[in-house]
Parts: C-alpha cells; sequence; structure tokens
C-alpha cells in the first residue's frame, strides 16, 4: 500500500472523469485505490469519511453534502432558549477537506445504480463507488399531518432540521406577547432525537420563564411514553412549576389536522387548540436519496447490524436516522457511532479482511434548565445478526439527585457537545 | 425457527461472516469514547481528557467504574457505559487509549 500525498490525492479525486475512469478489474488487480463515496455530511457521514481516511490513506473517500455549513439539531434548543446562538452550532468541511484529504462536493446526490455501481449527482457528475455509503438522516412526511406540507412549515416552523428554521422559531417566541401559548406537537416512535421535543419545551419554558412568566407550553403528543420522561417531568415541575401541560395520545394528543393559517390544530379524537405559537415536528422517513437507491423498506432502511450494510443491496451501507439500528436511538452521538463501525468495516472489506466485532455507544446530554442536565447512555453490540444494548448496562440519569449533580451534567453537556462536533467536523 | 433462517439468509446474502466469530478490537471499542473525550482522547471541557493515561490507569478506572466504586459527580454517565464491557474488553479499550499520547 503506497502512502499518497494530499496533493495527489485531490488531484486524483478531483473530477468525475477520473473518478468514472476506473474499471472494477483495475481494483481487483490492485492498481486502482478503493473509491467510497458517502453521501450526507451530518453526524453519520462527515464521521465516516474522516475515519475511512485516518484508519486508510489508501482509499479516495468522496464526501457528498449541499450545504457548506452544517448546523447540529444537537443544541438548537439552546438556542430556542437563548442559551447560544445559530453561528455557535454551526460546522463546516474545512478539516475534512485539507486536514484529512476528504473530496467534499457540495451538490446534491440523486440517483444510485445499484449495479453499476455509480451516484448520479444534481451538479450533472456521475461517481463511481466501490463502497457507498448513505447518511442522508431524515426527510418529513409532509401531509402525513393533514395541511401541514413545506408551506405550512414557514407559519408553523418544524425547527427539527438545525438552521433557518430554528431561526423562524426562535424569531416567533420572541415575537410572542406574554400570556401566549406555546403548542408543540411531538410524533411516534420512531423519530429523529427521542429526547429531542422534551429538552425543546425545557428551554422555551426557560426562556418564557425569564422574559414572558405568565406564557403556557402545551404538549401534544401522538404518544404515551417519552425518553427521559421522568427526568424531564421531575425537572419541569422544579424549575417551571405548572407552566408545562403534557397531553399524551390516550387523552386525544394526536395531532392529525393543522390550519397554519389560524395556527389551529385538531387531534384525532377532535379535541381542538390553538396557539401563538406552534412547532409542529412531523413524522419522518429516511432521506430521498435512500429511497432512489432502493435501499428502504417502508419508511426506514433494513442494514446487516456488524457492518450496516444494506440488507437490499450489497456494498450499499447506510447508516445514522435513516437506518433500522433499534434499539440504538436516531441520535447524532448513535450515528458517529455507527459511522466509525461503518468505516472500519469497510476497510476491512475492501482489504479482503473480516471486520472486528462491532461496539457501538450513545451518550446523549439534554439541558432541562441552564444549570439542570440529565443524561442518557447505552453500550450496543450485535449478537446472533441481531443489533442489541448489552444487558445490565446503560441507563438514565439517578431520579432523585442534589443540584450539584444535575449541574455537574449540564457541564458535561457542554463539554459532550465540543467534544463530539470537534470529533465529526473538526 | 422461520426468524432463525431468515436471519441466516440476510447474513449471507450481504456477504458476511457471524458476529459470533470475530474478534474484539481496542480501536473499535474505543473509537465511541471520543465522542466525548474528545478527539484523540483530548477534551477541552470538563470531561476529562483520557489521552496520556498509562494502560492501567485506565483498566482501574474503568472496572472501578463498573463496579460501581467511583460514584458522586464525577461518576455520572461512564458508570452506566462501564457496566456494558467484560473485562477483555475492558484491558483492549484501555491498551488502545494509552497509545494515544
Amino acid at each position: 500500500m503506497t502512502r499518497i500525498s494530499r496533493r495527489e490525492f485531490a488531484a486524483g479525486a478531483a473530477g468525475a472523469a477520473a473518478l468514472a475512469g476506473f474499471a472494477p478489474a483495475a481494483l481487483a488487480q490492485g492498481r486502482a485505490r478503493p473509491r467510497v463515496v458517502v453521501v450526507g455530511g451530518g453526524f453519520g457521514g462527515a464521521t465516516t469519511a474522516k475515519y475511512l481516511r485516518m484508519l486508510d490513506k489508501n482509499i479516495q473517500v468522496t464526501l457528498v453534502e449541499p450545504s457548506q455549513t452544517f448546523y447540529t439539531c444537537p443544541f438548537s434548543n439552546l438556542v430556542l432558549g437563548g442559551l447560544r446562538t445559530l453561528p455557535s452550532i454551526a460546522h463546516n468541511y474545512t478539516a475534512m477537506r485539507n486536514k484529512y484529504g476528504v473530496n467534499v462536493l457540495h451538490t446534491t446526490a440523486t440517483k444510485v445504480d445499484a449495479a453499476k455501481k455509480t451516484v448520479a449527482l444534481a451538479n450533472g457528475q456521475t461517481l463511481q463507488y466501490d463502497k457507498l455509503v448513505l447518511s442522508p438522516g431524515i426527510d418529513f412526511k409532509w401531509g402525513a399531518i393533514a395541511g401541514y406540507d413545506e408551506p405550512a412549515s414557514q407559519l408553523l416552523p418544524h425547527a427539527w432540521k438545525a438552521g433557518p428554521q430554528t431561526a423562524l422559531l426562535r424569531r416567533q417566541l420572541e415575537a410572542m406577547r406574554d400570556g401566549g401559548t406555546v403548542v408543540i406537537a411531538a410524533p411516534a416512535d420512531p423519530f429523529r432525537c427521542p429526547p429531542g421535543p422534551y429538552e425543546r419545551v425545557s428551554m422555551i419554558a426557560h426562556y418564557l420563564k425569564t422574559k414572558k412568566p405568565k406564557s403556557k407550553i402545551l404538549i401534544l403528543d401522538a404518544k404515551d411514553a417519552f425518553s427521559k420522561q421522568g427526568l424531564f417531568m421531575g425537572g419541569w415541575k422544579a424549575l417551571y412549576g405548572d407552566m408545562i401541560e403534557w397531553v399524551p395520545l390516550s387523552k386525544d394528543g394526536k395531532v392529525v389536522k393543522v390550519d397554519a393559517k389560524t395556527r389551529q390544530l385538531e387531534c384525532e379524537l377532535g379535541a381542538k387548540h390553538k396557539g401563538d405559537v406552534v412547532n409542529v415536528i412531523p413524522p419522518q422517513k429516511a432521506g430521498a436519496i435512500a429511497m432512489a437507491a432502493g435501499v428502504a423498506q417502508g419508511d426506514w432502511c433494513p442494514i446487516n447490524p456488524a457492518t450496516f450494510e444494506s440488507t437490499m443491496r450489497k456494498d450499499i451501507h447506510v447508516i445514522g436516522d435513516a437506518s433500522i439500528a433499534a434499539p440504538m436511538p436516531k441520535s447524532g452521538f448513535s450515528a458517529s457511532s455507527q459511522g466509525k463501525v461503518t468505516a472500519a468495516a469497510i476497510v476491512a472489506m475492501l482489504q479482503g479482511k473480516e471486520p472486528a466485532a462491532a461496539s457501538f455507544a450513545n451518550t446523549c446530554y439534554s439541558l432541562v434548565g441552564p444549570d439542570y442536565g440529565i443524561s442518557v447512555a447505552a453500550v450496543y453490540k450485535v449478537q446472533d445478526g441481531k443489533m442489541i444494548a448489552v444487558p445490565n448496562s446503560g441507563g438514565v440519569s439517578p431520579a432523585q439527585a442534589d443540584p450539584a449533580f444535575r449541574k455537574a451534567e449540564a457541564r458535561y453537556g457542554e463539554s459532550w457537545y465540543k467534544a463530539n462536533t470537534a470529533e465529526v467536523w473538526g | 425457527m422461520t426468524r432463525l433462517i431468515l436471519a441466516a439468509a440476510a447474513v449471507l446474502a450481504s456477504g458476511m461472516v457471524p458476529a459470533q466469530a470475530q474478534q474484539a478490537d481496542g480501536r473499535v471499542l474505543a473509537m465511541s469514547c471520543l465522542n466525548c473525550h474528545g478527539p484523540g482522547g483530548k477534551s477541552g471541557g470538563d470531561i476529562p481528557s483520557i489521552a496520556g493515561k498509562s494502560e492501567d490507569f485506565l483498566k482501574n478506572a474503568l472496572v472501578d467504574f463498573r463496579e460501581g466504586k467511583r460514584t458522586g459527580n464525577s461518576a455520572t454517565v461512564m458508570g452506566r457505559l462501564a457496566k456494558g464491557y467484560s473485562d477483555d474488553e475492558i484491558a483492549a479499550v484501555a491498551k488502545y487509549i494509552a497509545t494515544l499520547k
């Protein structure tokens, strides 16, 4: 294996013509360097691209990501609460290019030909791959809630992909009168970031308590239980009194219809609600390229958890929110952990070796108040071809803890964000 | 039974060998640690750095976390996480992380 300089690598990976020129036979004869295309520059995709290059410099890695700037969903709730600014959760691909020699293309992948092993891009290029990694995150099921389509999200933001939507929801909260009601519609499982809606409630409650204390928050939920529920509810009571009301599925909490202009919501059994600010977190599915590549079964993508290779198409790996990896949650940390295992497996597979036993972790902090953090953590492995949480491990923060413990977890959460994003984009 | 056969078929179809045949690899086990402890094990925040620690220190710390011998505000998630690893896995993790300087 020859070590090739960054400049040579960049030259080799510069254009589609150059990339498409390699015939698969050349690889078998050891003349060409393996090509891996990664689609999606979020926690999963960016980690995979970086780790492929860290583990084997011989691999040519192309990362396809439309945005120049990536805003993380983790900590976007802190922007809503006024504890963070949007630029403070922005990340870019400079290190990916300059430090790790990843060929980053800011365009959209539109089509995959699994037989020819090519990916078509919106900029007209076609990339040839030996291994393809899809980390497309989520798309919304527009219309699953009647009246909630993309234009409606400009009036009732989802803010479930961070960036302009986060800024829009923040502006609406800032413009709301004291004494107003914020309605948050939370989806049924599975969805991106299980504790996310409830951390959002917490952060909005913090903002309201500070600036508009007569206001209320109403959560309309399409399920009867949620992540870290006891911890959130205990924290809400301690910090925000009776500001927050949670309506579960069994109490007619499932929103089935919205009127974006009047900000009215209608639930399954007929209950009607109106909000001054309405945040609809709609049902979700795997990102569009997963559907186009034929690796989705229903809304999500089945994978072999040992390698995250699709069970539907050979040499296509699907990681992160788009994959069916339960009991791992759809979280940025999970996606990054999966990206690392996938990178190691791909390196082994391309060298004709057996991948090492897969091992994953997930650790997610949520902020209930500025000095009140809670966490969930777990370790996962593969047993009999299935993803399992290692028995007797993992769990959430203790139900009873002193303020110093909650404060420590708030500080660890900050440290976690810094380390995690540096590990992915730095 | 049908389920088993289906699982086996899925494994074969994707060209993989069953997980039981695979060996623990310290680096693969330890990679997830860095999402909290930072790139190369250097944290830069309140979570301690793990770079530059000796293999023995790391092994003992992980075992202590797992056995509940480290408690209080410096043992928030680590007890829960360490319980997910066997003695062999902890040894492999410690050996790999000790190479991070």
